[in-house]
């Protein structure tokens, strides 16, 4: 079975702080300083800034937990396997980007995605797309 | 006549405090003698472990130990990595058309997946190596993209189709980047696919290829399809690999290590290492390969240089020579740069070492420690002549380890001195050698027990500290004396600045067939010496020393050990009385 990973960009990633050790059960100026760091850090970033990755090729989709895919659909409603790294059945997709009238939709094959792959179809030949699968 | 009793003497070396406030324990010189708890023991020897000289000066020492074979201890001299085989250093073979850039700077020296890796400053860049040879390490991506073709009747569905290949070592899981794409194969349909024009490595450590191939009608993306485990065949026929049977897809995050790396160590399974500008991070679990955006930039334009990369717990400590950085985090993802002091900057990679939650290193000026918050300065005083001796340039070379079982942190600092701090008591010592040390390195043996090795510039490797041993070898010169000076705090009777007439020491300690020499100084000059017995039965041994004759107001006992026992003393005491004359007159 083919297996992708989800490519780490780093896009919309808040940074990890230190483990906090209280010196006599008390908080010392820097530890106090981190942890008001790392919430304001989350503040920006729950502020407007989640975001959805950066869009490239089996990207770890931003702060959500999906896979950013960019897929050629060669055939028109033909069921295409589609590999991805979420580590667990996918519930859909969100359309990012199609370069031609046609919508991208599940086929006839739900019930055979699993944790590492899905299917897709699309209602145009020669269709390229860009989705998250979530 | 007073008698002044020391029973503590396990304060160790203050060079710096002045007389009057220089603890009791303490010594104002502490040469060779370590403290002990409150006991001082003189040091183990340093033995030679290698009876002709190496053509080299050895500057790194690793335990090598593959898993489930006995130690090999490896060292690394300026231009090969060699082999402590019994009584001899043996080079070892460089892989053919690889040479090491000759350098005096300290070796980094680490094991990872049964390989040994070597890095210094100023030479390759990671230099790798089994223990039987040493070569680059990473692999180089192939440079020829392979051939796809329609092959005999098969399942493969009619798509375009592209390929590439990767040089891949199954021991490791290193791999390199893929090749060039092939052209596209416009698939018949009901084939298999026919792969010819695979290249094959000359980096000796290649043992297999990969293939991988795109999905049908895409591009960019390719997934495993077969594995050559070998590093000869150029073909592979019979592609019938199916979308859902396919693998994993190629990386291209498996380019070479960076060159011009100074230093580096493993953290959560990633390799870090610095060209003193920036940290560049291996992927994970693969230490050899390094994606080229996998760079952090720590404060760069600062004018700073980064002297120190050191894994610590759950941080990844960065000195620079300004301020002590750290990271943490567990990926790409969330690494995050914070500052742990942002005075005290680190002079040398090599002295950076942690034990029991404590990191220590050296700075430009003074040896530092932190428990991961707060960080203190702990030589500035008690170090305080061998600190004025520091040359800025060499600074950066000394080389330390951590010695648990004794809690010590011993640094070498080539050309100024031997420190050794015990970091559970806050003592100091100083160790001494003929043999022009050029680092102290941890080893361990077969059966894990940690013991230390040291290199000296001749091109020998010793057994640092050893407690087994009592002489000290110097290259060639096997079994000198170790002499041990200790030199006490003033003496004063209980009145400073009035003369004081000492009579006698007394010494406690056990019984030694040994000779020790005690003198009275004033000052450079000696007013009395004696060298006398240790073979008594008695606690405390009885020396008549009196300096009556030529009484002065600050006086110091000097004890001098030459002997081969590793003796061990327990306390001290002095009687001596003032005369109640001041020593000047007054103004």
């Amino acid at each position: 079975m083919a297996i992708s990973t989800r490519i780490r960009t780093g896009t919309g990633m808040v940074a990890d702080m230190p483990p906090i050790t209280l010196s006599e059960g008390k908080l010392t100026d820097q530890q106090a300083a981190y942890i008001t760091d790392a919430i304001r850090a989350l503040i920006r970033q729950f502020n407007g800034r989640i975001s959805l990755g950066d869009g490239s090729n089996s990207s770890l989709s931003g702060n959500i937990d999906g896979q950013t895919r960019e897929f050629y659909f060669a055939l028109a409603n033909t069921d295409y396997e589609v590999p991805h790294g979420l580590g667990r059945a996918p519930i859909g997709i969100l359309s990012l980007d199609v370069n031609v009238d046609g919508a991208v939709v599940r086929g006839n094959q739900r019930g055979d995605w699993n944790e590492s792959r899905l299917f897709l179809r699309c209602s145009q030949a020669g269709t390229t797309a860009l989705f998250v699968i979530v | 006549m007073p008698r002044f009793v020391f029973n503590d003497v396990g304060g160790g070396l203050n060079q710096g405090q002045p007389p009057q406030t220089i603890q009791d324990r303490e010594w104002v010189e502490c040469k060779n003698f370590f403290p002990f708890a409150t006991k001082l023991r003189r040091r183990g020897g340093l033995r030679r472990l290698n009876d002709s000289v190496y053509s080299e000066r050895l500057t790194g020492v690793l335990a090598f130990r593959p898993t489930s074979v006995d130690v090999q201890t490896l060292v690394g001299g300026r231009t090969t990595i060699a082999e402590l085989d019994g009584n001899s250093i043996l080079a070892l073979p460089p892989q053919v058309g690889f040479s090491i850039s000759d350098s005096l700077k300290p070796w980094t020296a680490f094991e990872y997946k049964n390989i040994a890796y070597w890095l210094r400053q100023a030479s390759n860049a990671l230099v790798r190596s089994d223990g039987t040879y040493y070569g680059p390490s990473g692999i180089a991506a192939p440079a020829t993209a392979p051939t796809l073709v329609d092959g005999a009747a098969g399942d493969i569905p009619a798509a375009n189709f592209y390929g590439v290949y990767t040089f891949y070592n199954a021991a490791t899981n290193v791999e390199s980047n893929p090749s060039p794409a092939s052209g596209v194969l416009a698939h018949a349909g009901s084939k298999k696919i026919n792969w010819s024009g695979i290249g094959v490595s000359t980096n000796s450590q290649v043992g297999a290829r990969r293939l991988y191939r795109t999905l049908p009608n895409q591009t960019g993306e390719y997934y495993f399809v077969a594995q050559i485990d070998n590093n000869f065949d150029t073909t592979f026929t019979g592609d019938n690999v199916l979308v859902q049977d396919l693998g994993e897809a190629v990386s291209f995050s498996n380019g070479e290590p960076p060159v011009g790396l100074h230093f580096g160590t493993v953290w959560k399974e990633r390799f870090f290492a610095s060209d003193k500008v920036d940290i560049f991070y291996s992927e994970l679990g693969r230490i050899e390969c390094f994606d080229e955006d996998s760079i952090i930039s720590v404060f760069p334009d600062d004018g700073h240089e980064i002297r120190a990369v050191y894994a610590y717990g759950d941080r990844l400590v960065i000195g620079k020579t300004n301020k002590v950085h750290y990271l943490v985090g567990t990926d790409p993802d969330n690494f995050g740069l914070l500052t742990l002091s942002d005075r005290h900057g680190c002079a040398a990679h090599h002295s950076m070492q942690s034990a029991e939650g404590l990191l220590f290193w050296l700075g430009l000026d003074n040896f530092y420690r932190s428990d991961g918050n707060s960080v203190v300065g702990i030589a500035s005083v008690k170090l305080q002549t061998i600190l004025a001796a520091l040359d800025p340039t060499t600074l950066e070379f000394a080389v330390a380890t951590v010695f648990p079982g004794l809690n010590w942190y011993v640094c070498v600092i080539p050309g100024v001195a031997t420190v050794v701090y015990n970091y559970k008591t806050d003592a100091w010592t100083e160790f001494t050698h003929g043999a022009e040390l050029q680092g102290v390195f941890d080893h361990f043996t077969d059966d894990f027990v940690q013991d230390m090795y040291a290199t000296d510039d001749a091109g020998y490797v010793y057994r640092f500290a050893d407690s087994t041993y009592n002489y000290d070898d110097d290259g060639a010169t096997a079994g000198g004396a170790i002499s041990a000076p200790l030199v006490s705090k003033p003496q004063e009777g209980g009145n400073p600045a009035a003369y004081t007439v000492m009579s006698r020491v007394y010494l406690a300690m056990q019984a030694y067939a040994e000779e020790i020499t005690l003198s009275w100084l004033h000052e450079a000059t000696v007013l009395n010496t004696r060298t006398v017995s240790l073979n008594y039965p008695e606690r405390w041994k009885t020396y008549a020393l009196s300096t009556r004759q030529g009484a002065k107001a600050d006086v110091r006992l000097k004890i001098l050990y030459t002997g081969a026992t590793p003796i061990e003393i327990e306390g001290w005491a002095v009687d001596g009385d003032s005369v109640g004359r001041l020593s000047t007159r007054p103004h």
